[in-house]
């Protein structure tokens, strides 16, 4: 059996999919909101409400796309950034929707899972992670 | 010579518009003043404001060359920084959810700012009021499909 351990323990008590508690910052400015983990987001992608409230000149950012599970495409605008959650601290490409409207904060593979051990528990809604350093 | 009064709103402006670090440095400073003599309390607060802010400034004039890499670097150390506590915004989210569907909301713990269509609308009226680093956030519609992205 894999001996896995981690740094924080966090139990979750949203119904709707694992809301974690963040801040997010750029420029000086910061805003604390929430994102929900998404195994299957390849990235972090967070609504341009946000952005706009952190001062983010959001399309001059990297652009990129996104497929949605039902298909069309999801324009939006990478942008680095910091995420701190549950005490860690994270250095990221956040990419902010074009348009208001996105209704969920994900939290991603590229620049939030890819930088951290993860571990589920859904049954007990806990998830548990550490900083890969 | 009666010293000139510094303007008490441009003062108070100057100091809310500080990135959170600086205001940090800030009440450091003004705590350290106030330490340092009990004369020190018979002056007024705005008085030492000012010139915490003056302090400051020349401090920042005396490091011109923070470049982004170091202020990502000090960012890095802003989990050290205190942060309010999410859990009661995160309770109120979950239990008023049905209530605010549809709308931001701004929470400053388990109290609630503002709330309203307008995201920023929203925001500037969680700035107005004050609180440290409120919450704010989306409430997906009661009536909303399972979210799959």
């Amino acid at each position: 059996m894999p001996d896995l351990s981690f740094d924080v323990t966090h139990i979750y008590t949203s119904t709707d999919g694992i809301k974690i508690p963040l801040v997010i910052s750029f420029g000086g400015k910061e805003v604390q909101t929430s994102g929900y983990a998404d195994c299957g987001a390849e990235a972090c992608i967070f609504r341009n409400e946000i952005g706009q409230m952190l001062g983010i000149d959001i399309e001059a950012g990297d652009p990129k796309s996104f497929g949605p599970a039902s298909g069309g495409a999801l324009e939006t605008y990478g942008h680095m950034v910091i995420i701190e959650f549950l005490g860690i601290t994270l250095e990221s490409i956040v990419y902010f929707a074009k348009y208001p409207g996105l209704r969920r904060n994900l939290l991603g593979r590229n620049g939030w899972l890819s930088k951290l051990r993860f571990g589920l528990v859904e049954y007990d809604s806990t998830v548990f992670f550490s900083r890969l350093t | 010579m009666r010293p000139i009064q510094p303007d008490h709103n441009s003062i108070l402006l100057q100091a809310l518009d500080l990135p959170n670090e600086q205001k940090a440095l800030l009440l450091d400073e003004i705590l350290q003043s106030e330490l340092s003599t009990s004369r020190e309390n018979d002056r007024p607060f705005l008085e030492k404001l000012d010139e915490a802010l003056t302090r400051l400034e020349a401090r920042a004039r005396t490091q011109p060359g923070k470049t982004a890499s170091k202020q990502i670097s000090d960012s890095h150390n802003s989990a050290s920084r205190h942060r309010p506590d999410p859990t009661p915004a995160m309770e109120w989210l979950r239990r008023h959810s049905k209530e605010y569907g549809g709308q931001w909301v701004a929470l400053d713990g388990d109290r609630l700012i503002a709330h309203g269509p307008d995201a920023m609308a929203v925001y500037a009226a969680a700035k107005a009021d004050g609180a440290c680093l409120p919450m704010i956030d989306y409430i997906e519609p009661a009536d909303a499909l399972p979210f799959v992205f």
